[in-house]
């Protein structure tokens, strides 16, 4: 049985819309740090700031999410959805094999070639 | 059809199966993920991509450009200090190494690093020495019998700046010259080849970057300052060095009595330093380093401390960190792309990119959380090799 389309995209986005959280809160942080770095940090011309610090360690902990976290709940997702359709389908062929060789399949078989 | 329990134990079946592999796909995904995208910028940084170097050079100017401007406006708010000292001395050193690899831009960063390096020599950035030696300022008694170490940081910007800016001014070519007869002198009296940066304490780094001010000098003025390196490498390989680690001791006494352990944080700048004085030397301080080396998942850093020792972190080694020290992981990228070592430089680049995390901005590409000083000291480590000794 095919999947309608739309289902496919409702697990698509059940699939990213947790990861995407962190992702776009980086994407959005990022261009703030690269703009407070410009003159804060240590050493730099208006030295460290709160701003800048709370920025650049926030950024830091999305960075070790998205690096680390968010690929490893990707593949876990998508490898065991894929192994669970593969041995469903396994099954499913040898279900039909094992019907395909009961006695009541065999009979019926037989009764359509001698009519 | 199965009966309603062999459907439950081949759902059951189905379902470990499915959480097994998705586990070990997230943990093989876990560990190679990180090391390969923190990685992606290594083997460039390491061939010297010229796109790469330009920005964080141009970074380095930017900074000295402000440093100006607050200069200019006579507030104060100008960098000063050890950390004023560092951060310009590395910036010149960085600018320098740039110019020397890459010569066509030698008009638009040579005269940057020679402002550089005349920074690092102002009073404001060794008052904190001038106070230990009891406002005896090392620049003013050329004569002094004491060592005064901590002026050779500007000393080796001075001339590395001289070696690449055809208009040097001859003021500074003149203090550069004093400094390196003065040095060289007390280097010569010293049984030990140790000068001390406070009363009663030797660091051979800093006696690494004295030796280094001297070779550099010899290639900027071809004046011979043979004798003094070849003894300054002797006594590093007689007293400087623990011979257990490979590692030079941290503080000594002028009579090579040590002070502190043999430490990593030290070794690792002074392989730096080294490498401007004597190549044979500077590999050998970094065997020692990279023997410090600790490597998870393809992220490497530096162990502070010698196996018989231990201790806590300092202004020399940034935070230690379950025995990992912040400075030293970076000095290692010095050796490591100098003397070719690939696989350690990409290892440890990989730690910079992630802690250090790099970001383009405009033209400029900078070390974010590494502030000024951050950036600074990855030019001069990341571009380390032209000013290698022959």
């Amino acid at each position: 049985m095919r999947i309608p389309a739309t289902q496919w995209l409702r697990a698509g986005w059940r699939l990213i819309r947790l990861p995407l959280i962190p992702i776009v809160l980086y994407l959005a942080l990022r261009p703030v740090l690269a703009a407070l770095s410009e003159r804060h940090g240590f050493g730099s011309p208006d030295g460290m700031s709160v701003d800048y610090l709370a920025v650049a360690a926030t950024l830091m902990a999305l960075r070790i999410v998205l690096l680390v976290i968010v690929p490893a709940y990707l593949s876990y997702r998508v490898v065991a959805y894929t192994v669970t359709r593969l041995l469903r389908r396994g099954d499913s062929q040898n279900q039909s094999e094992a019907v395909d060789r009961s006695p009541d399949a065999i009979t019926a078989n037989n009764s359509n070639q001698q009519s | 059809m199965g009966s309603p329990i062999e459907i439950l134990r081949a759902h059951r079946f189905r379902r470990w199966v499915a959480i097994l592999a998705g586990l070990l796909a997230a943990s093989s995904v876990a560990a190679l993920v990180p090391g390969w995208w923190c990685g992606r910028d290594a083997d460039a940084w390491f061939d010297g991509d010229s796109g790469r170097v330009r920005g964080l050079a141009e970074e380095l100017v930017a900074f000295e450009h402000a440093d100006d401007h607050l200069r200019e406006g006579g507030a104060g708010e100008e960098i000063t200090g050890m950390w004023g000292l560092l951060a310009h001395q590395m910036t010149a050193l960085g600018l320098a190494q740039v110019c020397l690899t890459h010569p066509e831009w030698r008009e638009r960063f040579a005269p940057i690093a020679t402002r550089a390096a005349a920074k690092s020599l102002r009073p404001e950035m060794r008052d904190v020495f001038t106070a230990a030696w009891n406002g005896e300022d090392g620049l003013a008694v050329p004569d002094s019998p004491h060592g005064h170490a901590y002026l050779s940081y500007p000393a080796l910007a001075l001339g590395m700046a001289r070696l690449v800016d055809p208009a040097f001014p001859p003021n500074l070519a003149a203090q550069d010259d004093a400094l390196v007869a003065s040095y060289e002198r007390r280097l010569l009296a010293s049984p030990t080849a140790l000068l001390e940066t406070f009363p009663g304490e030797a660091y051979p780094t800093d006696v690494a970057a004295v030796a280094a001010a001297i070779a550099v000098h010899g290639r900027a003025t071809g004046v011979d300052h043979t004798a003094v390196l070849a003894h300054w490498a002797q006594q590093v390989r007689a007293v400087q060095i623990d011979r257990g680690t490979g590692l030079l001791v941290q503080r000594m006494g002028v009579d090579a009595h040590a002070h502190d352990a043999p430490r990593a944080s030290g070794t690792g700048l002074g392989a730096y330093f080294a490498g401007f004085a004597n190549r044979a030397l500077a590999e050998e301080l970094a065997t020692g380093l990279f023997h410090q080396e600790r490597n998870i998942l393809g992220f490497s850093a530096i162990h502070e401390y010698g196996q018989a020792s231990d201790g806590i972190g300092d202004i020399d080694s940034g935070p230690v960190i379950l025995g990992i020290s912040v400075s030293a992981t970076g000095f290692a990228l010095a050796p490591a792309r100098a003397f070719g070592h690939r696989g350690i430089f990409t290892r440890l680049f990989r730690t910079t990119d992630l802690a250090g995390l790099p970001l383009r901005s405009g033209n400029r590409l900078r070390f974010a959380n590494g502030g000024v000083i951050g950036s600074a000291l990855l030019l001069a480590f990341l571009t380390s090799g032209p000013e290698l000794a022959a």
